[in-house]
């Protein structure tokens, strides 16, 4: 039973089609890979999915809900989560402020509570906390929670997202080029604490654009190009696809 | 209604005028320059000296207001918001900085002239206008306006369009990385664009203040007219912002008779622009001829 | 000739006011980048409230809550529509909304309005104090800032106010995370409204007079001023700004009183000060002087 469902989904900009009738589906405990030239559409439909545009048509199910139309926010609360191309972490946050952000129904998210609650607030910051640092050290970036999220490097912040968005207690992540601009070793770390997770029920679809880790880590592969979903199957499939190779060398 | 109509082609001149550089630097600066208004008025209040020194004629006042109000915007860009940017201010720190520039600027116009209302001494025809059974009065300086408004609306469109420096313009307000990356030097084009817009304004001051008087707040009374007309037209459209500013113009004067019939002050006249521009900000944030959604 | 007492008591009332006026800026802009130009019609309201409540017999502390809940009504009838927009237009919303708000109160003639203001707005506990009044004023200010100035402590070191600082880093990020960010903004925007209202209250019982031309845009200019220089992100900065600022136009007065310079020149003197203090803190400053302080949770 899948997990994310993405039914002929359709997003036009102006007169410029971005999404044309894209399917795709993720079950728990995997990681699906979504590659595609530049411009075909992948992080566009992460956008879609998970709220930020509305969709021009067809439908998205997460954990057999229908989450079309819903706003972003209220998709994250369905425990469906994302990262972003170019990392969006809190700069002039520490790292552990980053990490505290993210888990939800937090008492001391209500104003009055802030007041009335304290006592539980406070312990339940302390058990985010201890939570947020054992994710932080199973991410290795634990020596750096109080500095400033600005501060870290390129990968740093990369890993903090991840962590951040784990903090969310998530079902499924959309990672957007998770290692992009990370040196391939501490890259391919970076997939294997995914695995560990994976291993774990957690779901990932994966938009990357390096080959090696898409083979190596995605059990099933979607391929986009010009918005259409031109092929999918499992690595060895599509490394010998034809359409797969014309889509890239075409696009 | 005749009336109505003049009045309203004369407020919406004034806002063309004050409004092209508005939108010119919003486009490309991406800021709500808030001391803009002080263009305006540092075009009027230099007038007085021009008026003093040169005698009577309006048409030098305006061209010596043109040069004094676009030599402040020039300043203003080279003092404040140049170094700004190159510290790395965001939009947002430059919109603030703004508004401190225009407290300065408006403050030491007020210590050099005061406080108090001032007149140009000028010779001043009333004429009347007759159509059909219908009459409206101008003066001399409304006929002024009306010329002057369409003579340079009309300059700056030929600018646009057919000189190097006008196109130069209009690419960089349309996306200044790629002007730069086609070889147009976008900051000497800048610098143009301050001026042009300043001295456009400081024309509109000065013609503002041949029609009714001059007073330091001359400039923030128009500001959030000018935004509203900024706004409403597209940021950066030229042709949207002309047509902006009429509509605006008579939006207001129909509005102050509307209020009459309702038997509410008039003293809510500036109230008409601003529920414009925020009806136009929650509505249709694009404006009638913007292209781009924010 | 006023004794030094009451000139000082006189002083640290305004500084305590502009204080609360700056930590209520604070919340909004400081902590939530909530680009609010219109913190004077705010200020005003709750002026207004009060005056009105209380000059028609109501009694001091009633006044001062009801300028509180009106002005914090008037936060949340202006979040709806407006929170939604880029924060360029926020700002030019918010000024133009304050001004409609300022021109009513100066237009209308019912209720108090108009330009002749609302004059004899009674004085809490006048008679009690007799001459030493200034400084119990002062007190009752300054209790009523340091009141608000814990709550805002509290709330600002809270998970709420966590994602007050994340929706000022990042919106977007902060709504992928599953956070209703117009919800809570306009919770910043009601609470710093109510923090405004409750400094309009303080001020118009403290001056017993209120017209509309004391609520120009210009309040809300130097507010902003106060919160750039003294440190934004920083509530002790907001009080320190305020009393810089105060210190600033006093001392502009007195030397008014020592030189022969016209009245005229001294107002503008301080404008122009409070211009050049944005434009070179924005440029060589921005934190301000105390600047935001860095949140260590320490590891359990």
């Amino acid at each position: 039973m899948s997990l994310l469902r993405v039914e002929a989904v359709s997003k036009s900009f102006g007169g410029l089609k971005a999404l044309d009738h894209v399917s795709l589906e993720t079950p728990a405990s995997t990681i699906v890979g979504l590659i595609g030239p530049n411009g075909s559409g992948k992080t566009t439909l992460v956008n879609v999915v998970t709220g930020q545009y509305p969709a021009d048509g067809g439908n998205i199910f997460f954990n057999g809900e229908d989450i079309t139309g819903l706003q972003p926010h209220e998709i994250a609360h369905k425990r469906l989560v994302r990262s972003f191309q170019i990392t969006r972490v809190f700069p002039k946050m520490t790292v552990l402020e980053n990490m505290l952000v993210a888990p939800p129904h937090q008492t001391g998210e209500a104003l009055v509570s802030v007041f009335a609650r304290r006592r539980r607030i406070m312990s339940q910051e302390k058990e985010l906390a201890r939570r947020a640092l054992d994710l932080l050290r199973f991410l290795e970036i634990a020596h750096l929670c109080d500095e400033y999220a600005a501060n870290l490097s390129g990968g740093q912040q990369k890993l903090l997202e991840l962590g951040r968005s784990l903090m969310c207690n998530p079902l499924m992540i959309l990672l957007d080029e998770p290692v992009a601009g990370v040196n391939p070793t501490l890259a391919r770390k970076i997939f294997e604490k995914i695995v560990e997770l994976k291993e774990g029920g957690m779901a990932f679809l994966v938009i990357e654009h390096n080959v090696d880790i898409v083979m190596s880590f995605c059990e099933s592969i979607y391929v986009l190009s010009k918005g259409e979903m031109v092929a999918k199957g499992d690595p060895s499939q599509i490394q010998n696809d034809r359409r797969v190779i014309d889509a890239y060398l075409g696009g | 209604m005749l009336q109505i109509t003049v009045n309203s082609a004369l407020t919406g001149s004034l806002y063309a005028l004050v409004s092209i550089g508005l939108t010119l630097v919003y486009r490309i600066l991406k800021f709500a320059n808030f001391s803009h208004a002080e263009m305006v008025a540092s075009g009027a209040y230099i007038g007085l000296v021009f008026n003093h020194i040169a005698g009577q004629s309006l048409l030098i006042i305006m061209v010596g207001g043109f040069a004094f109000a676009g030599a402040v915007g020039v300043g203003s860009e080279l003092l404040v918001f140049r170094p700004l940017r190159r510290r790395g201010a965001e939009a947002i720190s430059l919109m603030v900085a703004s508004i401190g520039l225009g407290l300065i600027i408006r403050h030491c116009i007020q210590q050099v002239w005061g406080p108090q209302f001032l007149w140009y001494n000028l010779k001043t025809k009333l004429y009347v206008l007759k159509i059909g059974g219908a009459r409206a009065t101008l003066t001399s300086v409304n006929v002024v306006m009306l010329v002057s408004a369409v003579l340079l609306v009309s300059l700056v469109h030929i600018f646009l369009t057919k000189t190097r420096l006008g196109k130069a313009m209009r690419a960089t307000s349309d996306s200044p990385v790629l002007a730069s990356a086609c070889g147009i030097d976008v900051d000497r084009v800048l610098i143009w664009v301050w001026f042009l817009g300043a001295g456009l304004a400081g024309i509109g001051g000065v013609l503002r203040g041949a029609d009714t008087r001059l007073v330091p707040q001359m400039g923030w009374e128009t500001l959030l007219s000018s935004f509203a007309v900024v706004i409403l037209g597209g940021i950066g459209n030229f042709y949207g912002t002309i047509l902006a500013a009429y509509i605006l113009g008579f939006a207001e004067n129909l509005g102050v008779v509307m209020l009459q019939n309702l038997s509410l002050s008039t003293g809510y006249r500036p109230a008409i622009a601003f529920v414009v521009l925020i009806v136009i900000l929650l509505v249709r944030p694009r404006g009638i001829m913007g292209s781009e959604r924010d | 000739m006023v004794s030094l007492v009451s000139y000082i008591a006189d002083t640290m009332t305004y500084v305590g006011i502009f204080g609360l006026l700056g930590i209520s800026l604070n919340i909004e802009a400081g902590y939530t980048r909530l680009m609010n130009f219109g913190k004077v019609a705010f200020f005003a309201v709750g002026a207004y409230v009060s005056a009105l409540l209380t000059v028609s017999g109501a009694p001091f502390l009633a006044g001062l809550a009801g300028a509180m809940l009106v002005a914090g009504l008037f936060g949340f009838l202006i979040a709806l529509p407006t929170l939604k927009l880029r924060e360029d237009y926020l700002a030019i919303t918010t000024i133009a909304a304050a001004e409609i708000i300022r021109l009513v109160l100066l237009n209308e003639r019912s209720y108090g309005l108009g330009p002749m203001g609302i004059r004899d707005i009674p004085r809490p506990l006048f008679g009690v104090f007799g001459a030493s009044y200034p400084v119990a004023y002062m007190a009752i200010v300054w209790a009523c800032l340091i009141a608000w100035l814990l709550v805002s402590q509290r709330i600002i070191s809270s998970p709420f106010g966590r994602i007050l600082k994340a929706i000022r880093e990042d919106e977007v990020a902060t709504e992928a995370l599953g956070k209703d960010v117009f919800a809570f903004k306009t919770k910043s925007l009601v609470l710093g409204s109510c923090m405004a209202g409750a400094a309009g209250s303080l001020f118009a019982h403290y001056t017993s007079f209120v017209s509309p031309d004391m609520f120009m845009p210009l309040l809300t200019f130097s507010v902003w001023t106060m919160m750039i220089v003294g440190g934004t992100a920083n509530n002790y900065g907001a009080i320190l700004g305020a009393l810089l600022i105060q210190a600033f136009e006093r001392s502009t007065r007195i030397l008014k009183d020592l030189v022969d310079i016209p009245t005229g020149a001294q107002v503008n003197l301080r404008w122009i000060v409070i211009g050049l203090l944005m434009v070179i803190f924005l440029m060589y400053k921005p934190q301000g002087i105390l600047g935001e302080r860095k949140v260590r949770v320490t590891p359990p």
